[in-house]
Formats: structure tokens, sequence, C-alpha cells
């Protein structure tokens, strides 16, 4: 899972370093990553997963970073596969 | 009386890319039914004020500071025109528990477009009947 979100971060999450080499952890705001940019992200990883964030999930946590995003990915795909 | 302000600058052509890219979804995740109805026209987006907007709702956020943790859907932070060329920000469910949990109440907007980006100010009162919360 993590290679695709890397190269939607690529795409979409206008950072200032690469995303391939970023850490899991690190926090994507701090790494450039605007709001609106993080709109992008989320609905390139709906396409990308074939998911829709809830509006549960809409909160600035969720998308912070890309193990963040991973644990997110995973438990919208696991409910909807419950 | 004790004040907070937000700002943000966006692109306008950031706003449009969007829309040529998510289309529908773009538009029904981050703006509600009210604003599509006011900077939708005809099936044609006005990403000028659709930038605007977002940069409304962006300062709205930064004088709410929620939590990590807080849900907060852009939908719910609503910026409305209003007579005399003037906006409104209106809080949803969510918005609304944020403000008041950091016990704002009145919030002003400002918002003004120049040069392909469009840019907002928000100035949030305090209530008084409430605690200042100082995230």
């Amino acid at each position: 899972m993590t290679p695709d979100i890397r190269q939607i971060l690529k795409d979409h999450a206008r950072l200032s370093t690469d995303a391939a080499t970023l850490d899991a952890h690190t926090d994507l705001y701090q790494a450039g990553m605007t709001s609106h940019a993080s709109v992008n992200v989320m609905l390139a990883l709906e396409d990308a997963f074939d998911i829709e964030f809830p509006d549960s999930m809409l909160k600035r946590g969720v998308f912070e970073s890309i193990a963040a995003i991973e644990e997110a990915v995973s438990t919208i795909r696991d409910g909807a596969t419950a | 009386m004790p004040l907070r302000a937000g700002i943000d600058l966006i692109a306008i052509d950031s706003v449009a890319a969007s829309v040529a890219e998510h289309g529908e979804s773009y538009l029904r995740r981050v703006f509600s039914g009210r604003e599509r109805s006011a900077y939708v026209r005809n099936g044609v987006a006005d990403s000028s004020a659709l930038a605007a907007c977002f940069a409304a709702k962006e300062a709205t956020i930064k004088v709410l500071r929620p939590t990590r943790a807080q849900v907060l859907p852009w939908s719910e932070l609503e910026v409305l025109p209003e007579p005399g060329g003037r906006y409104a920000v209106h809080l949803g469910e969510s918005a609304r528990a944020a403000a008041t949990a950091a016990g704002i109440g009145e919030l002003t907007v400002s918002i003004t477009r120049a040069d392909g980006c469009a840019a907002a100010v928000v100035i949030a009162g305090f209530r008084a009947d409430l605690p200042i919360m100082r995230p």
C-alpha cells in the first residue's frame, strides 16, 4: 500500500521534499502540504483505493503522515469488506 | 475584547485544477449545497469565487484551531455572499462545537482577489459567557 500512497503524495501533496524518501511518520503539513493539497490527496486516495473518507474522518490527524493515511485507508477498506 | 485572527491565501489556478481533475467529487466534498448554488452557475464553476471561499474556510479553521482529532468537514464551514459584496461564515454542527469549545462567538470575514490569488481574513470575537481556550 505504501508505494501507492507515496506516489499520490508526490502527485498531489506539493511537498517540499521527495515523498519517496519521507519517513512514514513525518508530518506532511510540516513538509509543505497545504490544506487544499490535502483535499486533492484525499480525492486521489479515494480514486486509487475505491473508497470514500466519511465525514467522521475529516480531521487533520488522518492526513498528517504516511502512517496515518495508511491506517485510515486500512480502516475504511476493512469496514467496507466487513 | 479579546480577538483572534486567521488568514489564508490560495492560487485560483489550484482550485481550477482541482475542479478539472476531480469535478463533482471535489465540489461536493469541500463546498456545501448552498455554496455550490452560489459559486457554480449552470454547471460552470467560478474558480475565483471558489478559491476565495476556500481561503475563508481555511482562515476560519485557523481561528478555530481544531485539534488533530477534531472532526471538521470543509462543507461545515460555509462562506456565503451577503448583500453589499460582503461575505458571512456559517458554522455547521461540528464547526459550532469547535467554536464553542474555543470560546468563540462572532466571526467576521473579509475576502479579496488579485493577480491570480484569493485571500481571506477571519476575525473571531470571544464570547463573554464562555472561557477562552488557548490551545
